[in-house]
């Protein structure tokens, strides 16, 4: 599990943009993660990060994920994190009172409703 | 190592002179032995002859003597009748005798002969023409007529005196001889007889006062007078001899009885035969007692000489079997010190063949060892142990030899004198020469404590002879003594001087120099613990010996540490090491690598023997033999290959190089087989334990040795590893902690918090710490927990330059604190530690460890 190469995949679902991360987002790769939202949220309304398949997360990676919502909101793109409530991951935005400011929800359905 | 080879091979001669000499002393003293018992049994034959000849003189001597006894008895017989009859003739002649005037008559005898007085005992008497006894000296009625009486008719018949037989007496009534002599009237007429009488009584006293013992007389009638009258019963024996003059006859005696020795001679006046009658033994006793005395001193004498003989010829074999003893001394020496490579193994050949050329001393050795004299002792003596193990006498006694050759007799040493006596009696000197030294200082000494007051030449030329030998050789060993020195010195520097050992992880490695061990080798061992806390291990050979190989192995080791810092796989660090082979020498190797956190061993071998695994819990071997290429020179970089197992929790792995397992003539899969047995079975593996089981089993190496033992125990193994600061090499910090965390058996998502913290921390170095110089080393560590609490520092050596904006930062930090029960952060010149701590919700590993503390 922990093995997994960290892997971007972006798509289109409608209107919003679906940013799926595969691995772990570290110092290493929250970089990318960023890169990649600044990126890709050109002409889109909203922009959903799908964590469900991270399977880890550190304080590079939230800081990463702050900076795009702020730069995100600044261009009226709704952001959106989508962690399943029983992974180790969504505990980390438990911890740091980030799942209200991050809108963090449970399912990719979630995310693309309303 | 090539010198003494071939000095060996000159020397292994075989001592056929011996063998023939001792043969031909030995016909020889048995000839000796016979010529000298032939020669006495033919002495001892010719006195035995001689003694018997001497017997039968003796026994001639012994007749002769019994028949001049019985002679002079007859003679003394005869003397004494004729006496009697010239007193009865001359009373005849009296003349109340001749008047016949009766009363005077009987007046006279009995003042002549008073009744009971010698001679005539049994009194006297005259007899008248008819018989009748007239006048008598005898009281009482009177004796009547013995006109019947055979001496009475002889005297009428003859008128010439007669001496009768034995009879018994008319008036005494006991046995009595009779001398009868004519009478004559005044005109010449016959008138009668006059008669005396003898008691045989008084003659049986006379025998007994003349000390004749078996003194027999025998009368006219065959009557033996001193036996009461009886006739003799061997009528045979006695007409031979009667009317005889003397002599001696050996058969039956008179009494017709035994062996007898029958002397005789005849006594003519009373007509009696008188015989010495003996038993032959009696006869012959002195003679035979003679005999007697000349056999037992003949055998004495055969017995003194034989012993003589025996005494003479023990010493002479003696003599030869101490010079055949010197022979095999010198040969077997010859040979022991051919084989010696060190001065300890010289002296023990020198005391061996010491000790068996003089049988009758202690033999002392004492080598010249960095100033100081060594010494050793040996002997054959019974009870010679006291000497030999009392270091004082040995101190005193061998420097005795170092100004000789001499001889220092023990009156002049009282001290050892004394000590000696305390321990053991009948020494009598030293005897000592020097060891080499002709061009200088002696190389040792001989001395041998002795019970001889002095060496013979010959003795003196042995002890010479050895000593020269052992001069020779001694330098010989010295000389090994100092390359082998040289050689173990070189090959250390050769060889790492540590090995990575730590918690759980135990490393030793072994070199063992083969054969003599005066070169170098090209055998290694080495271990590189990465920062990531892997294990390279790596065994590997150089063929040959000597400093090319040496220099070669050196490298290649050197290469070795190089690679295994910067590479995680084995197969690619030999790939790289391949490239500094310069193709010349045939180079095996084995690496193997233990990642302790993951529980993975990796290896690659090429051309060398598989290293073993043993696992020990299930006791299980396994031949690491999966990945193997040829040696280095003929293997190309795409012929390494490489494999993996899982690592079981304690292991043990040995590596090691041909030289354990191979050995002439032995086949090296069951050599192998058997060093997977020694590790099974040996209950503590160390290096020497399986030297020495293998040792044991198929001897000892003929070529170098080297081993590395590696104990595992991932239990024991504290989490220890450096990481460079780069972002990317986080993730695989974390994977080793979360692999690490597992191990300890802490629950996932308690291991996942610990996770983020610990990465958390790095972040903040590699991100803070390192901004400006860049690159520094993190260290993570961490020890098994203990009573529930988790303790992990994050170490770096940057400066802390807090300049984040405060959100980010805090974020990390704040994830620290929560995730962890406590997070200090120290802050100094030399850099920063972050110690976090966490109680775990479950006690980990309690029960597992435990069960697995019981094997």
């Amino acid at each position: 599990m922990s093995d997994t190469p960290f892997q971007l995949r972006s798509s289109r679902v409608g209107d919003a943009v679906v940013l799926a991360i595969v691995g772990e987002i570290d110092m290493a790769t929250a970089p990318e993660v960023e890169r990649a939202i600044d990126r890709g949220h050109d002409g889109t309304r909203r922009v959903v990060i799908d964590l469900t398949e991270v399977t880890f997360l550190d304080s590079s990676a939230l800081n990463a994920l702050v900076h795009s919502q702020r730069n995100l909101a600044e261009h009226d793109v709704a952001f959106r994190i989508v962690s399943p409530s029983d992974h180790a991951v969504r505990n980390v935005f438990e911890i740091t009172h980030l799942t209200g400011p991050l809108s963090v929800v449970d399912s990719l359905d979630d995310a693309l409703a309303d | 190592m090539s010198y003494l080879r071939r000095h060996r091979a000159e020397i292994s001669g075989e001592p056929g002179p011996v063998d023939v000499l001792e043969r031909d002393s030995r016909v020889l003293r048995r000839w000796i032995v016979a010529a000298g018992c032939a020669a006495v049994f033919l002495l001892a034959g010719i006195s035995i002859v001689l003694a018997w000849q001497q017997y039968d003189d003796a026994k001639k001597q012994a007749r002769n003597d019994l028949r001049a006894r019985v002679v002079a008895v007859a003679a003394l017989v005869d003397t004494s009748f004729t006496g009697q009859i010239q007193t009865l003739t001359s009373m005849a002649g009296a003349p109340s005798v001749v008047q016949r005037q009766l009363p005077r008559m009987e007046g006279y005898f009995r003042r002549v002969s008073r009744p009971g007085a010698p001679p005539f005992t049994g009194g006297i008497g005259w007899i008248d023409r008819t018989g009748m006894v007239r006048a008598t000296n005898l009281p009482g009625s009177p004796i009547g007529s013995l006109s019947s009486r055979e001496y009475f008719r002889r005297v009428v018949a003859t008128h010439k005196p007669y001496v009768s037989a034995g009879l018994i007496g008319k008036k005494v009534r006991q046995p009595v001889i009779v001398v009868a002599v004519p009478t004559f009237g005044p005109g010449g007429d016959f008138t009668g007889a006059l008669a005396g009488s003898i008691l045989l009584k008084t003659v049986a006293q006379s025998r007994l006062a003349l000390g004749y013992g078996n003194l027999q007389l025998v009368d006219r009638n065959g009557q033996l007078l001193l036996g009461g009258l009886a006739h003799v019963t061997n009528t045979v024996l006695l007409g031979r001899i009667r009317g005889k003059g003397a002599g001696v006859v050996s058969g039956r005696g008179l009494e017709g009885s035994g062996d007898h020795v029958v002397a005789f001679a005849a006594a003519g006046v009373p007509g009696w035969v008188t015989a010495i009658d003996r038993s032959r033994s009696s006869v012959y006793a002195s003679a035979r007692h003679a005999l007697l005395l000349e056999l037992v001193s003949v055998l004495a004498a055969v017995l003194l000489v034989v012993a003589i003989l025996v005494f003479v010829t023990r010493r002479a074999r003696r003599e030869a079997e101490l010079y055949n003893e010197r022979a095999r001394a010198w040969s077997s020496l010859g040979r022991a010190l051919a084989s010696a490579s060190t001065p300890a193994q010289v002296a023990d050949a020198l005391l061996a063949s010491l000790s068996g050329s003089f049988p009758n001393a202690v033999a002392i050795v004492a080598i010249e060892t960095h100033g100081r004299l060594q010494v050793r002792a040996a002997s054959r003596m019974v009870r010679a142990r006291r000497i030999t193990e009392s270091a004082r006498i040995l101190e005193l006694a061998a420097p005795l030899g170092l100004e000789g050759p001499r001889t220092v007799s023990l009156e002049h040493q009282p001290e050892l004198r004394d000590l000696y006596t305390k321990t053991g009696r009948g020494m009598r000197a030293v005897h000592g020469l020097p060891i080499g030294g002709s061009d200088g200082k002696p190389a040792g000494t001989i001395a041998l404590l002795s019970t001889a007051a002095h060496l013979e030449s010959h003795d003196w030329a042995v002890v010479r002879s050895f000593a020269d030998q052992a001069a020779r050789a001694l330098e010989r060993a010295w000389r090994f003594v100092q390359e082998h020195e040289l050689a173990v010195r070189l090959q250390r520097s050769l060889l790492p001087e540590r090995l990575p050992s730590g918690d759980g992880i135990e490393l030793a490695g072994h070199y063992l120099a083969g054969g003599d061990a005066v070169e170098v080798g090209g055998d290694w061992y080495d271990a590189v613990r990465r920062p990531d806390g892997t294990v390279h291990l790596c065994v590997g050979d150089v063929s040959g010996k000597g400093i090319g190989a040496a220099t070669v192995m050196s490298r290649q080791r050197h290469t070795f540490e190089v690679y295994a810092h910067d590479l995680a796989s084995p197969a690619e660090i030999i790939r790289r090491m391949l490239r500094h082979a310069d193709g010349e020498e045939m180079i095996t190797f084995a690496v193997v690598t233990l990642d302790p956190y993951a529980g993975e061993l990796r290896y690659s071998c090429v051309g060398h023997p598989p290293p073993l695994l043993l696992d020990r819990d299930s006791g299980e071997v396994t031949r690491l033999d999966g990945a193997s290429a040829p040696p280095v020179g003929v293997a190309m970089p795409i012929d390494i290959v490489e494999a993996t197992l899982p690592l079981s929790d304690r292991v043990a792995l040995l590596m090691y190089t041909d030289g354990l397992i191979e050995r002439r003539g032995r086949n090296i899969e069951d050599a192998i087989a058997l060093l997977g047995r020694v590790l099974q079975s040996e209950p503590v593996l160390t290096p020497d334990a399986i030297l020495a089981r293998i040792a044991d089993t198929i001897g000892s190496p003929d070529d170098d040795v080297a081993l590395l033992l590696l104990s595992l125990d991932r239990e024991q193994v504290s989490f220890d590893v450096e990481l460079p600061a780069d972002p990317t090499a986080l993730r695989d910090m974390r994977s080793r902690l979360r692999a690490w965390l597992a191990h300890c058996r802490i629950d996932s998502d308690e291991a996942a918090g610990v996770v983020l913290a610990v990465s958390e921390a790095c972040n903040n170095s590699i991100e803070h710490a390192y901004r400006d110089n860049g690159g520094g080393p993190v260290k993570v560590t961490s020890a098994p927990a203990e009573h529930g609490l988790l303790r992990i520092l994050v170490e770096d050596h940057g400066s802390w330059r807090d300049d984040a904006p405060s959100a980010d930062r805090g974020r990390g930090i704040g994830l620290m604190e929560h995730l962890m029960h406590s997070t200090d952060i120290q802050t100094g010149l030399h850099g920063t530690r972050v110690t976090l701590e966490r109680r775990l919700r479950i006690e980990p590993s309690l029960e597992p460890e435990h069960a697995r503390a019981i094997p």
